[in-house]
């Protein structure tokens, strides 16, 4: 009869087949199964044909709806569950890494505070050193990161690789906050308490710097400055808005070099001062874009990225011929000798 | 262990427990429809899932007659726990209905 649903002509059809592979199979029976059925039965109940059209769409709708919030919250628990890796190896891996990333950071931490402390303490304010903690910490997350991770174990199996870009990822959510929020707080007060030592007769708060404004300060700031026509001074903000998500996403492009260090260097000394030599490479390309941007002559977002894809990059390429080494030396260690011939193996049939 | 942890009841999982308390079985475009919309189709059979993890209902899909074609619906039903989580529910937004006042 006409109208009468059929198999062909059944609506959910294609959405069944998309939860079949999207979705696991908890997910299918409860959440997107039960959806499909109703809308089937709504869409039989239906009479006309805008009537099924819309119950097509509205049931397209919430199934899509559905998908995506069964699809965040698994996410979020596995991720919760598997905070650390997927497998107990992997764990361990990650977990010896931070903690190896830990003890890199607070290293360069002490030394760099250690050095200003020294001066502070000369104009009576060696308190003020805590106030400089966020920015050295922020210099010291990837430095750190680096010289922990190179330093490391040469074998550098799966597990070790995950670990080693979900240390640097973590690293750099945590480098871009501090950089971003914490360290223009800390940095004004720090300025305001050391005016205040140097010249006592000033009064008032300072007018901040580019360096003590927040992330959001420095877009707001920027704009206003391109909706006045100077351009040449906006870069200045706009350079510092980037260096803080640059200095983020350097941590990963560090542990790139840190992996590629690791694993084609075999002598931890040889490995050590390859790590300064990126990390002196690194800051020269800064300084160097930093400089051409002030001069107008580089875009902010140039000088400030460049650096860090160059280490990205550099990292990335000197990694793949160390892994396929790698690969190649497992494979031989893997592949059975060749039997050896003996008189008694050799024998010669008569025709 | 037996988890020591009292169970919640949300908002949308109180005006389940109301709706499947006044019928026998319920699917879960009719639980929709009969809220008055304030259950959406897209959210209803995720907040389903979650009251049968806890307890609240239970279901079951329903038997189709011979030579029914498409999937079969799957209706819920309150549980005992469920009737109970409704009471206190009730006790408790009436109790501290002051506060909201």
């Amino acid at each position: 009869m006409k109208g009468e649903p059929t198999i062909d002509r059944l609506p959910g059809r294609w959405l069944r087949g998309i939860a079949e592979r999207a979705a696991s199979e908890a997910t299918r029976e409860r959440v997107l199964f039960p959806l499909l059925a109703d809308l089937q039965f709504e869409h039989a109940q239906a009479q006309g044909g805008w009537a099924r059209a819309l119950v097509r769409a509205r049931g397209a709708l919430a199934f899509w709806r559905a998908l995506g919030i069964t699809w965040m919250v698994d996410s979020g628990r596995h991720l919760w569950a598997n905070a650390w890796g997927t497998s107990a190896e992997e764990a361990r891996a990650t977990k010896r890494l931070f903690a190896r990333v830990g003890l890199g950071v607070t290293v360069v931490s002490v030394l760099l505070l250690g050095q200003q402390y020294r001066l502070l303490r000369h104009l009576s304010a060696g308190g003020a050193v805590a106030l400089l903690v966020p920015s050295v910490v922020a210099l010291a997350i990837p430095i750190g990161l680096l010289f922990a991770l190179s330093l490391g174990s040469v074998k550098a199996p799966a597990e070790r690789r995950r670990a080693r870009l979900w240390v640097g990822a973590v690293s750099g959510l945590a480098t871009f906050a501090i950089a971003a929020w914490l360290t223009p707080v800390a940095n004004r007060e720090f300025r305001q308490r050391v005016t205040g030592i140097l010249a006592p007769e000033s009064t008032g708060p300072l007018v901040p710097g580019d360096r003590e404004m927040s992330f959001d300060d420095l877009a707001a700031r920027s704009a206003e400055l391109h909706r006045e026509g100077r351009a040449q001074e906006a870069a200045r903000f706009e350079l510092e808005w980037h260096k803080k998500l640059a200095l983020g996403a350097s941590c990963l492009a560090l542990a790139l070099a840190a992996g590629a260090i690791a694993s084609t260097l075999k002598r931890r000394l040889t490995r050590c001062v390859a790590g300064f030599a990126v990390v002196w490479v690194a800051h020269a390309l800064l300084r160097m874009g930093e400089q051409a941007a002030d001069a107008g002559h580089l875009a902010p977002a140039l000088a400030m990225w460049g650096p860090v894809a160059v280490v990205g990059v550099v990292g990335l390429a000197l990694l793949r011929p160390a892994r396929a080494t790698a690969g190649r030396a497992a494979k031989m260690s893997r592949r059975p000798r060749p039997a050896r011939i003996t008189p008694t193996t050799t024998r010669i049939r008569p025709i | 262990m037996k988890s020591t942890r009292l169970p919640t009841v949300s908002r949308k999982e109180a005006l389940i427990l109301d709706l499947l308390a006044g019928s026998h079985e319920m699917y879960g475009l009719e639980l929709v429809s009969a809220s008055g919309g304030r259950l959406k189709r897209g959210t209803v059979y995720v907040t389903l899932g979650r009251m049968e993890d806890k307890g609240y209902v239970t279901s079951a899909q329903e038997a189709k007659p011979p030579g029914a074609i498409g999937l079969p619906r799957r209706m819920y039903r309150l549980t005992s726990l469920g009737r109970r989580a409704r009471e206190a529910w009730a006790v408790v937004s009436r109790k501290l209905a002051w506060e909201n006042a």
